[in-house]
């Protein structure tokens, strides 16, 4: 009985030697060089010139122009130029509830806000809601089949700013769930930051939704 | 005497961790290997900025973790602690294979309780990431790290070394070796960890900053 307690402590010892010795677990104070970047180094002052390069070459990949980002987790969104922040507002995202499709079709509409990398798509003064089907299923009403009877004016404030697949920044009637996820997937502003943003931004401005 | 042995071994693991958590010192000097490591990722990034997507980058150099975009840095999580094995194969890039799963709940009127929106305090704070090329990435919250979890952590790298070195013995051909999933533990603050839970998307690139000096 003791002699495989002891071959099963030793085989434990052999494995975490081979495996601490060898560095196969390493923490934040490693003891060994990655292989392949330390092998036939060129000289530092070669890396580094080419470290200055490919860090200029990454630069010039970021926007010159202003640009947006969207924190969803944080319900925020910011209008920056480069590193600079031009706008601080306190947003409303994506609910991340689902609503399944009414008879005979498969599927959930899932409501999130998309994340990514998006443009500016349009812009719109006095934007009208067009109604989608999952507004009047989650009503508990019929979808229409008169265009007209989706039409809804006066909800999503002065301005809106397309992003794509029927995603708006706009403005709201529910101020007071600023900074809260409470939307279908589109980001909802105050007035005046949304018009802060509607000026600030172009067709194609970049958007950056995480 | 052995239960006592290993009850040792695993003690003094445990004090001698925290020291090892803490990132090193910046040397005065730059070290090429690091300068090397460095112009590998910013290599990746740009080809990773050309494309219209936001990514993360593991950056085990600084101790945290970056969410970017156009090589813009969008949000930064700090890490806790972390732990790897072969650092070799860690070159990436990963790409998320399933993002951690979430219970939503159904969309109904504003007066329904049940139709609650997901919030940031929602999402996991422990956690598994699924790469591809096969790479797993173990979140767990530091706050919340209790002697159960990080025994467990222990055992886990134990199991692992064993693991390997049975590999070593029964198949020592490089392909199997490129198959098994490489492994990183990751120690976040609570909030962090949820964070990441909540923004990586299916899909989502990983690049991985080694510490190429000691």
């Amino acid at each position: 009985m003791k002699q495989p307690a002891t071959v099963v402590f030793l085989l434990l010892l052999v494995a975490a030697w081979v495996g601490l010795s060898q560095s196969t677990w390493l923490t934040s104070s490693p003891d060994r060089q990655p292989s392949d970047p330390t092998q036939a180094l060129p000289p530092l002052e070669l890396l580094l010139s080419r470290q200055a390069f490919l860090t200029k070459k990454l630069a010039q990949l970021a926007p010159a122009e202003p640009y947006i980002v969207v924190d969803t987790a944080r319900n925020l969104l910011y209008l920056k130029r480069r590193e600079k922040v031009l706008l601080t507002a306190l947003a409303s995202t994506g609910s991340g509830t689902i609503l399944d499709k009414p008879d005979h079709v498969e599927g959930q509409w899932v409501f999130d806000t998309p994340r990514g990398l998006f443009t500016i798509q349009s812009k719109l003064l006095n934007p009208v809601w067009v109604k989608p089907d999952w507004a009047f299923v989650e009503a508990g009403l019929a979808v229409p089949h008169n265009p007209a009877e989706r039409l809804e004016p006066g909800v999503l404030g002065e301005y809106a700013l397309g992003f794509g697949q029927g995603y708006f920044i706009h403005g709201t009637l529910y101020a007071r769930l600023l900074g809260k996820n409470v939307t279908h997937g589109c980001i909802r502003l105050n007035d005046e930051d949304l018009r802060t943003v509607y000026k600030a931004a172009r067709i194609g401005t970049p958007m950056m939704i995480f | 005497m052995l239960a006592w042995l290993i009850a040792c071994a695993l003690g003094v693991s445990f004090l001698v961790e925290p020291l090892r958590a803490s990132p090193p010192a910046s040397p005065a000097t730059p070290n090429p290997a690091d300068v090397a490591e460095r112009n590998r990722l910013l290599d990746q990034e740009i080809r990773l900025s050309a494309r219209p997507q936001t990514y993360l980058v593991l950056d085990l150099q600084a101790g945290q973790l970056l969410i970017k975009a156009r090589g813009l840095e969008l949000h930064r999580l700090a890490i806790s602690s972390w732990a790897s094995a072969e650092f070799d194969r860690l070159v990436g890039p990963f790409y998320l294979k399933t993002r951690p799963p979430i219970l939503r709940t159904k969309s109904g009127s504003p007066d329904d309780p049940s139709a609650r929106p997901i919030e940031l305090s929602d999402m996991p704070s422990a956690f598994e990431l699924p790469f591809d090329p096969p790479l797993v990435i173990s979140v767990e919250a530091s706050t919340h790290r209790s002697v159960w979890a990080r025994l467990r952590s222990h055992v886990a790298r134990w199991w692992h070394s064993l693991a390997r070195l049975s590999h070593a013995l029964s198949d020592a051909s490089p392909s199997a070796n490129n198959l098994r999933p490489l492994m990183i533990s990751l120690s976040l603050e609570e909030e962090d960890a949820q964070s990441l839970a909540w923004t990586v998307t299916d899909g989502m690139p990983l690049l991985i900053l080694r510490q190429a000096s000691p």
